[in-house]
């Protein structure tokens, strides 16, 4: 028989587990609501509207020494910061394909583009994109002039284009071209020839 | 002449064009050692300085007033080098210090053989020493006296 004393006892502890899993549950459903709330009210970025376009993207050959036009297709954003940005992403990505033509550091991409006015250009690039990047003035030259050309190319109205590494002005992309300057996509345009 | 580096000691490429400046050099050489094949010569790309009527010479155009003689210069060392049957190019790059140095500038990247062995290739770097030395001396009369 089973004294009244611990009868009594196992009652009440049974009681205050089953007291406590309900505010466990009616906790949950709390939160639950709490986080659906919060999210109604968070702002909803709408995807870019754009559609993919066979592009013109000017690469480089470091075999070669030459720079070459090659045709891709690339989902273009109809905004034009956003264009720019994916024109000068299909033509880093012809350096990661296998064997590559001219490589370039794994990370190596486009952060951000901003458009100053119409004319004007300013790439953000990742840090990679320079830290890893083979030094030689001949590399470093046809790594930005495949860029500037391929966007002048695909973007109309470019006039002037410059670049920052993770948000910050560098003297130069691997020791030896200028990475401070606006580049003039016209001069830019009549080197590309003497590469072609 | 006048070696900007003695040593394995870096400096700022501001303070090369600055050094270059300050001695009133005639002509500045800049040499670089790379992968590949072959010898480029290079000129500046400066572009002239937006208002004509500046009277002092931005930094970033230092440059403008010789590339004349620099892109005459660089001409000439090329023909030397072919000459010598070294494969050897002329080519405009946005090089720094170039755009900042006030006096004929060029910059000869001379590549190591295609396996990078971190070697000039035999005979490379005397011919390409004494394309330099020979060009400027014959090229004297033909880019100024200031040579």
């Amino acid at each position: 028989v089973i004294p009244r004393h611990q009868q009594i006892a196992v009652s009440i502890l049974l009681f205050c587990v089953l007291l406590s899993g309900i505010f466990i549950i009616r906790l949950t459903h709390k939160e639950e609501a709490k986080t659906l709330e919060a999210a109604r009210f968070d702002p909803v970025t709408p995807p870019p509207t754009g559609k993919t376009e066979h592009i013109r993207v000017l690469v480089a050959y470091d075999d070669d020494r030459a720079l070459r036009w090659r045709e891709t297709d690339a989902f273009l954003p109809t905004e034009r910061n956003l264009r720019a940005k994916e024109v000068l992403r299909a033509a880093l990505s012809q350096y990661f394909q296998v064997p590559s033509p001219h490589p370039l550091a794994k990370g190596a991409d486009v952060k951000d583009v901003y458009l100053i006015g119409t004319d004007t250009v300013v790439v953000d690039t990742t840090a990679q994109f320079a830290d890893g990047h083979p030094s030689g003035i001949l590399l470093e030259e046809m790594t930005l002039t495949s860029l500037i050309e391929t966007l002048t190319a695909n973007v109309p109205g470019i006039a002037r284009v410059k670049f920052l590494v993770d948000g910050k002005e560098r003297e130069t992309l691997a020791g030896h071209v200028d990475l401070m300057s606006f580049y003039s996509t016209a001069a830019i345009h009549d080197l590309a020839k003497e590469f072609e | 002449v006048r070696l900007l580096r003695e040593g394995d000691v870096t400096i700022g490429l501001d303070r090369r064009a600055e050094i270059t400046n300050e001695q009133r050099a005639a002509v500045y050489i800049a040499l670089h050692a790379t992968s590949g094949e072959g010898v480029r010569v290079y000129t500046s790309m400066v572009e002239p300085p937006s208002t004509a009527a500046v009277k002092l010479t931005p930094w970033e155009n230092a440059q403008t007033g010789f590339l004349a003689s620099s892109q005459l210069l660089a001409t000439a060392v090329v023909a030397e080098l072919k000459k010598k049957k070294v494969e050897a190019t002329r080519i405009a790059a946005p090089l720094r210090p170039l755009n900042n140095v006030a006096a004929t500038a060029i910059a000869v990247e001379v590549s190591l053989g295609p396996k990078d062995t971190r070697r000039l290739p035999e005979g490379l770097q005397e011919n390409v020493v004494s394309a330099v030395t020979a060009t400027i001396t014959q090229a004297k009369t033909k880019i100024g006296s200031q040579l």
